[in-house]
């Protein structure tokens, strides 16, 4: 039994490590100022459709023949067409059996995630303060659309239909002269129609499971700002 | 006894919190869906089903806070459509969410096998 399994997995990061380490030495103004300006604009859009399908199968059992036309009579003297043959029967219907259907969709978006590290490795501290000023500016515009399908579904699995039965024979030309004493004893008779068959009977479907499963995750504007 | 004279403190840096001018918009929308409904076979014939199920997990965390936190999953045994939604919306000044859980109705699943069974029943006089 086959199982079927769509997954997708989108990961989308817009980070903003602002300076890991930053020195008096290289970020000071006219002194040892030390000032650290971060600026962040994202935007992200996801659009994920996942499917997982099993189904729509079909299992009929075969269609019965159609039987076959009787003969015609014609001529003088009586005659009889033959009758028409009854059509077939149907088969019987099949057996479905899906497996499991899983369809699975992971997105992670982190947008914006500004970690800022101020370390005074200048050896000034003990001669003059210094100020440290962190400005911090995200926007960010996350946007996320996530279908997700899974069917193992609208399986059919019918009996054949019946064929049709054939036409009797047709009655062609009863002759009747006026110099025969018995008119009426000459006659031709059409056949009889065949029997239409019988449809067969329906098989049987046996499904799996179907599971559709999203996770979203959106981790927006994180800013950690550390000062040693 | 006399102590000797404190010597003064160096001049201290001043630090000034991080200055934070933040907007975000967030938008999520999920659908889920699962079917193991509407299979046909002829009547008193065996149709074994399996289960169906969903689930959705939406997260959002938005400057260190999270404001969406949503897990929600939906079963149905036996023979059915389960489709679970959900809607959420945050920004910096605050966080809506929604969820809609439908599952397939026996009315729905009974039009599925009367259209069915009609198809059948015209393919018995089909020429």
């Amino acid at each position: 039994m086959k199982k079927t399994i769509g997954f997708i997995a989108v990961l989308a990061l817009a980070l903003a490590i602002a300076p890991a380490s930053a020195s008096a030495h290289w970020w000071g103004h006219s002194s040892s100022d030390i000032t650290v300006n971060n600026n962040n604009n994202a935007t992200v859009g996801n659009s994920v459709n996942v499917g997982a399908n099993t189904g729509n199968n079909f299992a009929g059992g075969g269609n019965g023949g159609d039987g076959a036309n009787g003969g015609d009579a014609s001529g003088s003297g009586s005659n009889t067409a033959g009758d028409g043959g009854n059509g077939g029967d149907g088969d019987l219907g099949g057996f479905v059996a899906t497996g499991d259907a899983d369809a699975v969709a992971e997105v992670t978006n982190v947008v914006n995630s500004t970690d800022t590290r101020v370390s005074r490795s200048c050896g000034c501290e003990g001669t003059r303060g210094g100020d440290i000023t962190v400005n911090n500016n995200n926007n960010a515009d996350v946007g996320n659309e996530v279908n997700v399908g899974a069917n193992t579904g609208e399986n059919t699995a019918l009996g054949g239909n019946g064929g049709n039965g054939g036409n009797g024979g047709d009655a062609i030309g009863s002759h009747s002269h006026w110099y025969h004493h018995h008119p009426s004893s000459a006659s031709n008779d059409g056949g009889d129609g065949g029997n239409g068959g019988d449809g067969g009977t329906g098989g049987e479907v046996s499904t799996g499971n179907a599971f559709a499963g999203a996770s979203v995750t959106n981790v927006v504007n994180t800013t950690i700002t550390r000062v040693r | 006894m006399i102590l000797p004279p404190v010597p003064p403190l160096p001049p201290m840096p001043q630090v000034t919190l991080p200055s934070l001018e933040e907007t975000a918009s967030v938008q999520n929308s999920v659908r889920v869906y699962s079917n193991t409904g509407g299979s046909v076979v002829s009547s008193g014939r065996k149709i074994e089903e399996g289960k169906s199920s969903v689930r959705a997990q939406v997260q959002t965390t938005l400057n260190g806070e999270k404001v969406v936190d949503i897990d929600r999953s939906e079963t149905a045994t036996g023979s059915a459509s389960v489709v679970l939604e959900v809607k959420s919306s945050a920004s910096s000044t605050g966080a809506t969410s929604s969820v809609v859980v439908k599952k397939s109705s026996s009315l729905v699943r009974t039009g599925s096998r009367i259209k069915h069974f009609i198809s059948y029943v015209f393919s018995l006089f089909s020429f």
